[in-house]
């Protein structure tokens, strides 16, 4: 379960990535209409945690979602994000939420299952974070369950089910001969 | 020895080696010979960093395993190098050696003068060229005073005035009385400055060794049977005229012909506004007068960065030229076009797709393709994903996508880079049979003794400018040309050109990367990172509680003035970075206004479809007055704070293990590469729509190449650091190494912290 250097400097290099993607989604949303249902806009939030689904998933290790969220969000930070630091500091509530998610399967555990609810979980994390900085304490209480839920089935497809997808087709590919992902895959056939 | 990765058949079996100290040896042998494994187990890379299964007996010398006693320089400058300038660079090796901080700026000095790389050590290493980074890394090996160096086939992404500089270091490391085992293909310009030279067949098995540079001459013979050399490589030292190739007709109608062509990348309307101001943008080429003959097999040859590749790009139609005319076949499908590296071609799953040019899923494979499959030496990988293919395989099955339909043309950047002799011979034989069928072939290469052997026609450019064009007998007489081409690798000629930095990556990338120098010096930029990123958290939090415009305007100036005062930007400068965010405001503001929901009754104007209202304004000036602060402070961050300091402070001031410190910042160096590679991308995309033959873009396949080859560069990085001694102690614990820049958090960065917070909640207050 021990990180090695390869595992770190891949999550980083998923997880620039990743953070350019963010900043693009940042660009988008800012422009949404404040007037927009919230849950409908929370559909959308999920792709904001995808370096939490790819990067674990690959490398399968203890702390895997939240150091590439956290660099994820630094870099969408460092490049520009109209949402300035919090782009980073939002980027950890996401990670620390799958984290957790991975945690509960002892980080042993990444089939379907686990990855849709640790990605889902991710919308937790990013529901609290909102709760405090993004005014969604002032929703009624329909409406914030509404934006929890949409944030978790957000998560779940578009950090989980894309992470997944994505994450097999490098692993047909045989770049990923060396990672976890591979080698798991291996003792299992 | 016997040596295999994972569940693979074995790379080496039964091998015997040996080198002995004060040796310097040139190690050859056909591509998958297991040249760099034998190379990787004598520095004691594999097993351990790199995960293999070794057999037989390794006895190495105990003093090699003090870290930094190899060194291993790699094939590709941009896979080995962790950090983000060049002093950097060479100290993190020196690091991992806990040499003292005081020593390290004279080594560094030294190191970089023993390789003869005159930069600045605060330069930014992304702007180097290819010889120049690789100078780079051998510098880096050198400040640990290895006692073993390995050059893995150092110049293998260099054009031929660069190799024959790296060889000119070479010897002078020889004359230095280093140990030296080099990997190289192109040995021709090492013949007298390696002392022996080993032949690896087969399975890693020795198949002779002797003095050089005798051994050669007397075994050249040997070497084109074992694939060393392709059959069209000359001896060295028997340099041959070139066999009498047809020469293409000169009467023969023109399949290109330009006239004063001319392109620049950069875009129109700033073109037009440096004119306004009487200075001309940077032209990949200008002024380029050729016709390449129909029918003939024309070369395009020059240095690194000379526009040989865009000027293929422009042939093909996929840029339009900037100034003059060209007269191009221009029909539909017309001309086929491979890219320099396949993969950026590859749109389908499997390779049968990929020659079928549609989605097959498990149905039956079209026998054409089949037919082709087996003809490139594919048969048995119809189904196998493109990517998964070796980089031979790959380059096969890009040719053989180009020749399922017939094209009057075909453009091929670098057919043969980095393929091994068997592949070369197997795509310019296909090229040749082409030409002798009346198509017309257009190749871009550095291979002269390819350009001998085949080609009809040459255009040779440098720094942009056409050299010369017409036949290769002629160019082959021209010694001026040659050498002003950098298309001599000779090491006893000097080199016609001084090696200047490639242009610096301009925009996102470049302040991404590193702050500048002015900054850098500023009180602020002198300020701990930490400490930065901390103020800058907190004010964060105080920006969240901002109401109304006032708080805003006052949050935003609160930076506004910093960044001026504290980080000494030029007015000039903050507007420039201010810019593209007051856009942004403006932007989100209107759409604020314009959907705000209003209480019934607010004075309302109608406009368009909009309803635009005082109170909407009002709260959208608001929220767009605190993003503004928002982005704001971001912005004083990023102009005052060292990325590379940030994380290596995590190290020092917080005892993050190193390994995840400097793993993160290895990683984040990519982000430049990605536009680059995106931009290929892109291109290479456009094609294949252009074709016809592919419509729906799957978001899959898009992603696959552009993260293959980062994750292939990211492990490749990573074995590099750990070969630089990155390893146990020097890797897991923050006070088992020494650091170039010591940083501490002193009283100031506290004091600095202090007052932007409480300066924040005043003005807060104020404008309540």
């Amino acid at each position: 379960m021990q990180w090695k250097l390869r595992d770190i400097v891949v999550a980083s290099v998923l997880a620039v990535v990743a953070g350019a993607i963010y900043l693009g989604w940042d660009i988008i949303f800012k422009f949404v209409p404040s007037s927009v249902n919230p849950i409908l806009l929370a559909l959308f939030n999920g792709l904001w945690w995808i370096a939490a689904g790819i990067v674990p998933y690959i490398v399968r290790r203890p702390g895997a979602a939240l150091l590439a969220e956290a660099v994820g969000g630094l870099v969408e930070f460092l490049l520009g994000s109209p949402y300035g630091i919090q782009a980073f500091t939002i980027g950890i509530a996401q990670g620390l939420g799958v984290e957790v998610g991975f945690a509960l399967g002892g980080w042993k555990r990444y089939g379907w299952g686990f990855m849709l609810l640790a990605t889902a979980l991710g919308g937790v994390g990013n529901y609290i974070y909102s709760y405090f900085y993004y005014g969604v304490n002032e929703y009624s209480a329909a409406l914030q369950a509404g934006y929890l839920i949409a944030s978790l089935v957000s998560g779940a497809i578009l950090s989980g089910v894309l992470s997944k997808l994505v994450g097999d087709a490098l692993r047909r590919t045989g770049v990923l001969r060396n990672f976890a992902i591979a080698k798991d895959q291996a003792h299992a056939s | 020895m016997a040596v295999s990765y994972g569940d693979r058949p074995p790379v080496i079996e039964g091998a015997d080696f040996e080198l002995r100290r004060g040796d310097a040896v040139l190690l050859v042998g056909p591509s998958g010979c297991g040249k760099s494994t034998l190379a990787q187990i004598a520095v004691g890379l594999i097993p351990g960093v790199v995960e293999a299964n070794v057999r037989g007996e390794v006895w190495r010398s105990p003093s090699l395993n003090r870290p930094g006693a190899v060194g291993y320089v790699f094939q590709d400058p941009a896979a080995q190098l962790c950090q983000l300038t060049v002093g950097r660079e060479v100290a993190f090796g020196l690091e991992n050696q806990r040499v003292p901080t005081e020593a390290m700026p004279d080594r560094i000095a030294q190191a970089l003068r023993d390789v003869g790389l005159a930069v600045d050590p605060e330069e930014f290493d992304g702007v180097l060229s290819g010889g120049m980074q690789q100078k780079l890394a051998i510098a880096s090996a050198l400040a640990q005073r290895p006692e073993l160096l390995v050059l893995d086939e150092p110049t293998a992404n260099l054009d031929p005035r660069a190799t024959a500089e790296i060889f000119r270091l070479i010897a002078r490391l020889r004359e230095m009385g280093h140990t030296l085992l080099v990997i190289e293909h192109k040995f021709a310009g090492l013949m007298c400055s390696l002392d022996h030279v080993v032949a690896l067949g087969p399975g890693g098995r020795e198949v002779f060794r002797g003095p050089l540079p005798t051994t050669v001459a007397e075994r050249f013979g040997q070497m084109r049977e074992l694939g060393v050399v392709p059959d069209w490589a000359s001896s060295p030292g028997a340099q041959t005229p070139p066999p009498a190739r047809p020469v293409a007709d000169s009467a023969a109608s023109a399949a290109f012909r330009a006239e004063g062509l001319g392109y620049t990348y950069v875009a129109a309307a700033l073109r037009r506004r440096l004119r306004r101001r009487g200075q001309e943008p940077r032209f990949a080429f200008r002024e380029l007068s050729f016709a390449i003959p129909r029918g003939s097999l024309t070369a395009i040859v020059g240095p690194n960065g000379s526009g040989k590749s865009t000027l293929l790009r422009v042939l093909a139609g996929f840029d339009r030229p900037t100034k003059g005319t060209l007269d191009r076949p221009a029909g539909r499908g017309e001309i086929a076009f491979a890219f320099q590296n396949p993969e950026h071609q590859f749109v389908y799953e499997s390779a049968a797709e990929e020659l079928a040019s549609r989605y097959l899923g498990d149905g039956q494979i079209p026998d054409v393709v089949l037919e082709l499959l087996r003809e490139f030496g594919l048969a048995g990988h119809e189904r196998q994903s493109p990517f998964a293919l070796s980089q031979g395989q790959k380059r096969r099955l890009s040719v053989a996508a180009m020749l399922v339909q017939d094209h009057v043309a075909y453009l091929l950047d670098e057919p043969t880079f980095g393929q091994d002799a068997r592949t070369q011979e197997a795509i310019m034989q296909r090229l040749v049979a082409l030409q002798a069928s009346g198509r017309t072939v257009v190749v871009t290469t550095h291979d002269m003794d390819l350009v001998r052997r085949y080609s009809t026609q040459v255009v040779a450019l440098s720094e942009g400018r056409l050299l010369f064009s017409g036949s290769p007998q002629e160019l082959f007489e021209r010694r001026d040309i040659l050498r002003a081409a950098n298309l001599v690798a000779d090491p006893k000629e000097p080199a016609a050109a001084e090696d200047v930095p490639a242009a610096s990556p301009g925009g996102v990338a470049a302040r991404f990367v590193r702050i500048a120098p002015a900054q850098a010096r500023s009180p602020i930029g002198r300020l701990h990172p930490a400490m930065q990123l901390l103020a800058t958290l907190l004010a964060m939090v105080v920006l969240a509680f901002t109401v109304n415009v006032r708080q805003g305007a006052y949050l935003t100036l609160l930076p506004l003035v910093l960044l001026v005062l504290g980080a000494r930007l030029t007015l000039r400068q903050v507007a420039a970075r201010m810019l593209p965010f007051l856009v942004f405001f403006a932007m989100y503001t209107w759409t604020l206004t314009a959907y705000a929901q209003v209480p019934p009754g607010a004075p309302a104007v109608h406009f368009l479809f909009f309803r635009l209202s005082l109170p909407g304004l009002y709260a959208g000036l608001a929220l767009g007055m605190r993003m503004l602060a928002t982005v704001t402070f971001a912005v004083l961050f990023v102009s005052t704070a060292d990325v590379t300091d940030l994380l290596s402070s995590l190290a020092q001031n917080f005892r993050v293990p190193p390994k995840f410190a400097y793993g993160t910042l290895a990683g984040l160096r990519f982000f430049p590469l990605f536009e680059d590679e995106w931009n290929r991308l892109r291109r290479a995309r456009a094609l294949r729509q252009r074709d016809g033959r592919f419509r729906v873009t799957r978001v899959v396949t898009y992603a696959l190449p552009l993260l293959g080859q980062a994750i292939r560069t990211g492990e490749r990085v990573a074995i590099a650091m750990q070969a630089r001694g990155f390893t146990g102690n020097a890797m897991e614990r923050a006070q088992a190494r020494s650091y170039y820049r010591r940083l501490r958090v002193r009283l100031l960065d506290v004091a600095y912290v202090v007052m932007l917070v409480s300066l924040s909640v005043f003005l807060l207050w104020v404008g309540r």
